[in-house]
């Protein structure tokens, strides 16, 4: 399938990584996208003064980082004020058990994406947070974004929240785009 | 933004996000998408990057050398230097590849391994240095040569040894 090629000059992302050769590589590739706008932090404290400086659309974390790892920060992420709360976070892991993407993903990440990081990849999954954005979900002990990728407007049966369910994630992630969504974004940009 | 109100009996509350990214982004028409393809320009500037990447290579097993280092000299009873040797290794489990080094990533995810289900007081001491030591010599005299024969039976011999280790001594969790 295509992807969509997106004009992504007018987003603003954030790269939170310790290791100055990593933030490298995601900033080559977020930069060959056609961002414009990149800012980098090399740990979690420093991800938050970004946060509020620049008010990024989208953060790129990395998963294992000293002190404040990515678990940590994305949880001070989703419980910050608003707009800053519902920022799609991309957690990026060279862990590949199942149970750690798992534990990625219930700290209220957008997406997971396994290294080595492929430019394919990550731009899937950047084009995935701003097409498919998520509605969130409040709980007594949660915050972040509905697991459930595709909703069914007609569904009327029962919420099966707390069963375990195939919500389309992997160890790598989303494979392509919906179709739907395609046809949307052509829709509404055909219309401005 | 906006809740939906109809499930706030639920239990849980969803919210709508109160910035639509669509409307920060526009689809390409197909002239610009023929002159512009995102994923190759990305591709393109890796490559033009790749030259930095056998320093790169370097600079991480020598991050992982001295963090190995120093647990010889103080002793591995340390958490903090035992999660300084972890993370060198994860880095380089994870940026291998892209780097030009596979092998090197499967060393450092067998080392990776060892360190994530081995209890602190059981880790082998001189299991660990020979992947150190593996890393350090594939990096500096295989270069990106990874089809090298020699290399490839390190690899398989390592994690050989450090599958039954951690069978034996593990945690019993499965990856």
């Amino acid at each position: 399938m295509q992807l969509p090629h997106l004009d992504l000059g007018g987003i603003r992302v954030l790269i939170v990584d310790d290791n100055t050769n990593m933030r490298r590589i995601l900033r080559t590739m977020v930069a060959g996208f056609g961002v414009k706008s990149i800012y980098e932090a090399e740990d979690g404290a420093d991800a938050l003064e970004e946060i509020s400086r620049n008010d990024p659309d989208l953060i790129i974390i990395d998963w294992l980082m000293p002190l404040v790892d990515g678990s940590e920060l994305t949880r001070r992420i989703r419980t910050s004020h608003a707009p800053a709360c519902f920022v799609p976070i991309i957690a990026v892991t060279a862990h590949t058990q199942k149970r750690r993407v798992m534990q990625a993903r219930d700290s209220g990440v957008t997406e997971v994406m396994c290294k080595p990081v492929s430019a394919r990849a990550l731009y899937l999954r950047i084009a995935n947070c701003i097409l498919n954005q998520r509605d969130f979900v409040r709980t007594k002990g949660f915050f972040g974004p509905d697991r459930r990728r595709f909703q069914n407007p007609s569904f009327s049966g029962d919420e099966r929240r707390g069963q375990p369910v195939d919500d389309g994630y992997t160890l790598d992630g989303p494979t392509e785009l919906p179709q739907s969504h395609f046809s949307r974004v052509g829709r509404e940009s055909a219309t401005g | 933004m906006s809740s939906d109100p109809t499930k706030q009996n639920a239990g849980y509350e969803l919210v709508k996000p109160p910035r639509d990214l669509r409307a920060k982004v526009r689809v390409m028409s197909e002239r610009e998408a023929a002159r512009f393809d995102p994923i190759k320009s990305a591709e393109a500037a890796l490559e033009r990057l790749s030259h930095d990447f056998d320093d790169w290579m370097a600079s991480e097993a020598q991050t992982l050398s001295q963090a190995w280092a120093d647990i010889q000299e103080n002793g591995i009873g340390d958490t903090e230097r035992r999660e300084t040797l972890f993370r060198a290794a994860h880095d380089i489990k994870g940026q291998a590849s892209t780097f030009g080094y596979p092998r090197v990533g499967a060393v450092a995810g067998s080392l990776c391994h060892l360190m994530e289900h081995v209890a602190a007081d059981k880790l082998p001491l001189k299991l660990i240095a020979q992947h150190v030591e593996a890393i350090r010599a594939m990096v500096a005299e295989t270069g990106q040569q990874e089809e090298n024969a020699t290399a490839k039976a390190l690899v398989d011999r390592i994690a050989d040894v450090t599958n039954d280790y951690v069978s034996r001594h593990g945690d019993g969790e499965e990856e």
